[in-house]
């Protein structure tokens, strides 16, 4: 079966750094990237699905800041159209799983997503399949340098909104949640506070 | 050990010194402004004195009185500003290859329409022997970094030229910008061949870019020319015509050096001393405000006799942070409305540019090769040689012992 | 390929639980087994005394629920409760943070496929860690107190909590020992009362003589109601020729429209003194007085009550002297003794056939007997009547049985007796357990045929040892702690049983536990109605109509 058949036309973005646990893509558009808490997967036969848990602007030179200039965006266009050459827009994705002939699995690939391979939003039905379940906040607790809090509560909301909203689930993700948290009642109660507005 | 209490006292003796020669050379300045504002009525008489004048230094020639300015234009809501600038990695002793690089990096930006730019570079590697050497007045010798450098100069011109054309076929309105003189100073005295060759290049570019209508300028940054203060000396100088050769005042100088027995005496002072030392951009900065420019004046460099219409003339303008200097060829000159394009295009590009044109410092950019550049560069070569089996050092001194022959 | 993808598509895996109410987590033999409750189950729709199966590796554990706790894993849960409008955090809680545990008392092990015999094992071990806990079924209910349908010794008592399949009682074990009914005033005790007696008339298990202190069980009786009194049946009426009625005041039972099979009148001389002394507390008869009774008995025999009663004035004392009795005391007894005489069912000379020999042939001929008092509701006359019928019944079923013993001979064996008895705490107090009658029968069990069913509000007034030796308790709500503790006495797992029968409801509602159910059993009892008369066999006329022409039909054909 055709697992994930990349359409290049609408890739959001292209795999420049690589590893096990996590990958960095530089988005095609400025200001481009997915949004915070949001699943993508990289193109190919394996597909590897990633959790966005960073998304950065900067400079495509280290020894080249940006500055203000006061103008609007619509005038930056106009006036200093070299600074959008000047900089890209990154995003980081945690691993959460990958894909084989039997459907996506909630672990780590055997191999990292290639470099340069593009990275797709991922459909409804991958969403539900990596979050049928509150493993993969696991991946997100487990993580380091990770938003945690917050990155369970934008990945739950998209989980959440794709199931269209049924509160069974969430509040069954709240009780794995619960656990994996260890009974942290303070930080329970924000989140889901959180999650739920 | 150092006597600092020695030492102190003649440290500020010094900054006295020096402030001395500050307000010195304010009272200069004074006067070259005065001079400047003397001979606004009778701007033609200076004018051909000049003319008849034979001076030791460049002397601006002009159309106009030397007072004029010119205050900043409106630019046009779209415009495209294109610029190459070069660099090169020229082998030495050292490295491997028998071979030099050059990277022509440029940029077009397209102001008023949202569109994104172009900013890119091309490299390009030289390596065969009519690359390598040059023949001249019958002398086979290798090429020097001086002849690299001319070589640079004209594949970022041609940049300018391919990429004005295309701008120009896409309707819009372009201008050029370059990075420095556009006068080739470097080809006085040089072989005849050389400089018609040399010549011949600039001068195809300038006449494609004045058949596309497109002006050209190049942009000199702290210019350290006195062109205009040199007309205002002539202008300070008694003698009648002004012939620095036979300079009464220099003679008797010289003259008192030589005198070593006798009185201390001291000799007069030379007319046109008391100016001596100011620039124009100095000169300019007291009386240019923000976006305005100083009248055209024409260089009397020797080597643009060579020009044709193509001749180099400039004028100084205040970017905001500093007077610039800008060489136009007489086609930009005498045409109101070129020239009024590369006067917004300099002032809007050094304002974008926060100091600079950013046209310029952008392509800048895109051609400098950086130290890790360099290295990978070299590293490339390396690796090809071995791929390709050649045995890197006999194949040099091969060539080298081919070269030897003549 | 496409069923993995359905089971992660979307949907969080749950269990479909099928009845299941939690999984045991902790316990002990001695203490019991304790169950989460399951995030799904309201800890509302669990209640104590609730009939439930725990479901082990290879046993199956029928118990009962004792005790509910409300737990949470961290105290700041109960610090910072989530407050009203927050239901997504509530429903996260629940069952994780915070949980209830249910208390449970397994009572009966039976292996997979294995039916409940006569003599049900005690538990000997516990359920595994996360056995599923399950409400109870039919199966489970009829299986282990057997069914009506099945086999003739069970009879349905009614239907354990939350439930519709009938719990059934165990008659022949029942009538096996004496047993009782407890309960504090208006829980229904009568009503229980009435639906043993039923059942054992129905199933001819045991011949029964109640003495109806409150003209109860006869004929028709009042009953309490939302909706006004009304009248339930009675005995007589749903049984007929079954039943008959003996009265001690016939004047009363006619004018309440019953005519008496029989009217009872008890002659002086059948007053023994064993039947005074078991009088006595009654009586507030000091043991001297007692004394001089049998003083009294020592000289006269079976006149001696007739003597010491015609006896008057200072007479009294001279009669103490001669018989050598204190005088005091035996003015005393004289005094109190003289209220028999105001029995209208006292007589000097009885007239027609003694009331115990009428009785001893109903019974041999199966025919269950109910004495109505009448007005003489007082208690004294009810001790006094009690006592002397029954130890006189008593006598002749020693007699019989020894027969019985030394024949052999089937037709010699006596018919099983049960004597009802109320209030019994008067007879079978501490002090007069050792001396009545009641107290003989109770500890001699079965040896002669005849058992009591105690019905009582304070079996805390009743003596332990009697306590212990009854085999059924069916107990409707008791509040007070002697009372329950007095009931429980002598029971395994009593302390499970003591929170569920302070929670049960005032009516209608009752615990069964002891020889005749396998296991302690919570039930709503079986209403006593119209439903229930027409089980009882009590059609109305034209059902009886209907049945007659089907019998003529099923005799003779057609």
């Amino acid at each position: 079966m055709a697992l994930a058949n990349v359409d290049i036309e609408e890739y959001i973005g292209e795999v420049i750094e690589s590893s096990t646990s996590q990958f960095v893509a530089e988005s095609r558009e400025l200001n481009g990237a997915p949004p915070f808490g949001a699943f993508v997967k990289t193109g190919g036969v394996i597909p590897v699905y990633g959790l966005v848990y960073n998304v950065c602007t900067h400079s495509i030179e280290p020894n080249r800041r940006a500055t203000a200039y006061g103008l609007t965006e619509q005038e930056l266009r106009d006036e200093q159209p070299q600074i959008f050459e000047l900089l890209k827009t990154e995003f980081e994705a945690v691993i959460v799983g990958y894909g084989d002939d039997r459907g996506p699995r909630q672990m780590l690939p055997p191999q990292p997503p290639g470099i340069h391979r593009f990275v797709l939003p991922c459909a409804e039905f991958e969403v539900k399949a990596l979050t049928n379940n509150g493993d993969f906040l696991r991946c997100v607790l487990s993580g380091n340098r990770l938003p945690a809090d917050d990155l369970i509560i934008a990945s739950v909301r998209h989980a959440w909104a794709a199931r269209a909203f049924d509160m069974p689930y969430l509040v069954g993700i709240g009780k794995d949640l619960c656990r994996l948290i260890r009974d942290d009642y303070d930080r329970l109660s924000s989140i889901m506070r959180r999650i739920s507005q | 050990m150092l006597d600092f209490g020695v030492l102190k006292k003649q440290i500020d003796l010094m900054a006295v010194d020096a402030k001395t020669m500050q307000d010195d050379f304010f009272a200069r300045i004074d006067l070259a402004l005065s001079e400047m504002d003397r001979w606004e009525e009778p701007w033609e008489t200076l004018v051909t004195k000049i003319a008849r004048s034979r001076t030791s230094w460049l002397v601006a020639d002009t159309s106009g009185p030397f007072t004029e300015v010119c205050s900043r234009p409106e630019r046009p809501a779209k415009l495209t500003v294109i610029a190459a600038d070069g660099s090169q990695i020229f082998p030495d002793r050292h490295e491997i290859a028998n071979c030099f690089l050059i990277n022509v990096g440029y940029v077009v930006l397209h102001y008023g329409s949202s569109e994104r730019p172009i900013m890119s570079s091309e490299p390009s590697l030289f390596y065969e022997e009519e690359d390598m050497y040059h023949e001249w007045a019958g002398k086979r010798s290798p090429v020097t970094r001086e002849i690299v450098g001319v070589k640079r100069n004209a594949m970022e011109l041609d940049k300018v030229v391919s990429l004005a054309a295309q701008a120009k076929e896409e309707g819009r309105t372009v201008v050029g910008l370059t990075d420095g003189t556009l006068i080739l100073w470097m080809l006085e005295g040089k072989p005849y061949d050389f400089r018609r060759e040399t010549l011949q290049t600039t001068l195809n570019g300038l006449e494609q870019l004045r058949q596309l209508r497109v002006p050209i300028a190049g942009y000199i940054s702290d210019p350290g020319s006195a062109d205009v203060v040199n007309g205002l000396r002539v202008g300070l100088c008694p003698e009648q015509p002004p012939d620095c050769d036979r300079c009464p005042w220099k003679a008797a100088e010289a003259q008192a050096l030589l005198n070593l027995d006798g009185e201390e005496q001291q000799p007069e002072p030379i007319p046109c001393e008391p100016i001596a030392g100011v620039t124009d951009d100095m000169l300019y900065a007291r009386k240019l405000k923000r976006g305005e420019r100083s009248g055209v004046f024409r260089s009397s460099s020797k080597i643009l006799e060579d020009y044709g219409p193509h001749r180099i003339c400039f004028f100084y303008v205040h970017t905001g942070w500093e007077i610039g200097r800008v060489e136009i060829p007489e086609w930009v000159a005498d045409d109101c409305e070129l020239l009024e394009l590369v006067h917004i295009t300099v002032v809007d590009q050094a304002e974008k540019g926060r100091g600079y044109p950013v046209v310029l410092s952008e392509s800048h950019e895109r051609a400098v090769v950086r130290g890790a550049d360099r290295d990978i560069f070299f590293k490339f070569l390396k690796d090809s040689f071995v791929k390709n089996n050649v045995k890197a050092e006999n194949s040099l001194k091969q060539l080298k012992k081919m070269a030897a022959t003549v | 390929m496409n069923e993995l993808w359905n089971d992660l598509n979307g949907r969080p895996i749950k269990d479909l639980n099928n009845g299941q109410i939690g999984v045991v987590t902790k316990g002990s033999l001695t203490e019991g087994v304790e169950m989460k409750l399951n995030p799904d189950r309201s800890v509302e729709d669990v209640k104590a005394g609730k009939f439930v199966v725990i479901e082990g590796y290879k046993n199956q554990f029928f118990s009962m629920i004792t005790d509910l706790s409300l737990d949470a894993t961290n105290p700041d849960i109960l610090l910072y409760p989530p407050h009203d409008g927050d239901q997504l955090l509530h429903s996260v809680l629940n069952g994780a943070s915070t949980y209830v545990t249910v208390a449970l008392r397994p009572m009966l092990m039976l292996e997979a496929g294995e039916e409940v015999v006569d003599e049900p094992r005690p538990v000997k071990t516990i359920p595994s860690h996360f056995s599923k806990v399950v409400e109870a079924e039919e199966e489970d209910v009829s299986r282990v107190f057997g069914s009506e349908d099945r086999d003739d010794r069970f009879f349905n008592m009614g239907t354990p909590l939350d439930m519709d399949t009938p719990v059934c009682l165990n008659l022949n074990r029942f009538v096996e020992r004496s047993n009782g009914i407890f309960g504090k005033t208006g829980t229904g005790k009568s009503f229980l009362t009435r639906l043993v007696l039923c059942g054992m008339i129905k199933k001819k298990k045991a011949v029964n003589l109640i003495f109806d202190m409150h003209n109860e069980y006869g004929f028709q009786a009042m009953k309490e109601g939302n909706s006004g009194d009304s009248f339930v049946k009675g005995l007589k009426q749903l049984f007929g020729n079954q039943v008959a009625l003996f009265s001690l005041d016939p004047a009363s039972s006619r004018q309440r429209g019953i005519q008496p099979d029989h009217e009872v009148h008890i002659a002086y001389d059948q007053i023994a003194v064993e039947d005074v002394v078991a009088l006595q507390d009654e009586l507030q008869l000091n043991p001297t007085a007692s004394e001089s009774a049998y003083l009294v008995a020592a000289m006269y025999k079976n006149k001696w009550l007739r003597q010491l009663l015609s006896v008057e004035g200072p007479d009294v004392e001279k009669f103490a002297e001669e018989i050598g009795a204190n005088k005091s005391s035996l003015s005393a007894l004289h005094r109190k003794l003289k209220r028999i005489e105001g029995f209208p069912f006292m007589v000097t000379k009885l007239d027609g056939a003694d009331a115990v020999d009428t009785m001893m042939d109903y019974i041999e001929r199966g025919i269950h007997i109910v004495l109505e008092f009448g007005r003489q509701t007082s208690m004294l006359a009810y001790l006094l009547v009690a006592n002397i019928l029954s130890r006189r019944i008593h006598e002749q079923y020693v007699k019989k049985s020894e027969q019985y013993y030394a024949s052999q001979n089937p037709a010699d064996k006596p018919k099983q007796l049960v004597i009802t008895i109320e209030e019994a705490h008067k007879f079978l107090n501490p002090t007069t357990a050792k001396q009545t009658i009641f107290g003989t029968i109770a500890r001699e069990m079965r040896k002669y045929y005849v058992s009591l069913l105690v019905v009582d509000q304070r079996p805390s007034g009743i003596d332990e040892e009697v306590l212990s030796q009854l085999g059924t308790k069916i107990t409707a709500l008791l509040n007070d702690e002697k009372d329950i503790q007095s009931v429980l006495t002598g029971v395994s797992n009593a302390s499970g049983l003591r929170s569920v029968l302070a929670s049960l409801d005032s009516k209608q509602q009752a615990l069964m536990f002891g020889h005749a159910v396998p296991m302690p059993v919570v039930i709503r009892t079986r209403n006593y109605d119209e439903e229930f008369y027409r089980a009882m066999g009590d059609l109305t006329e034209e059902e009886k109509v209907v049945k007659a022409e089907a019998a003529s039909a099923a005799l003779f054909g057609d």
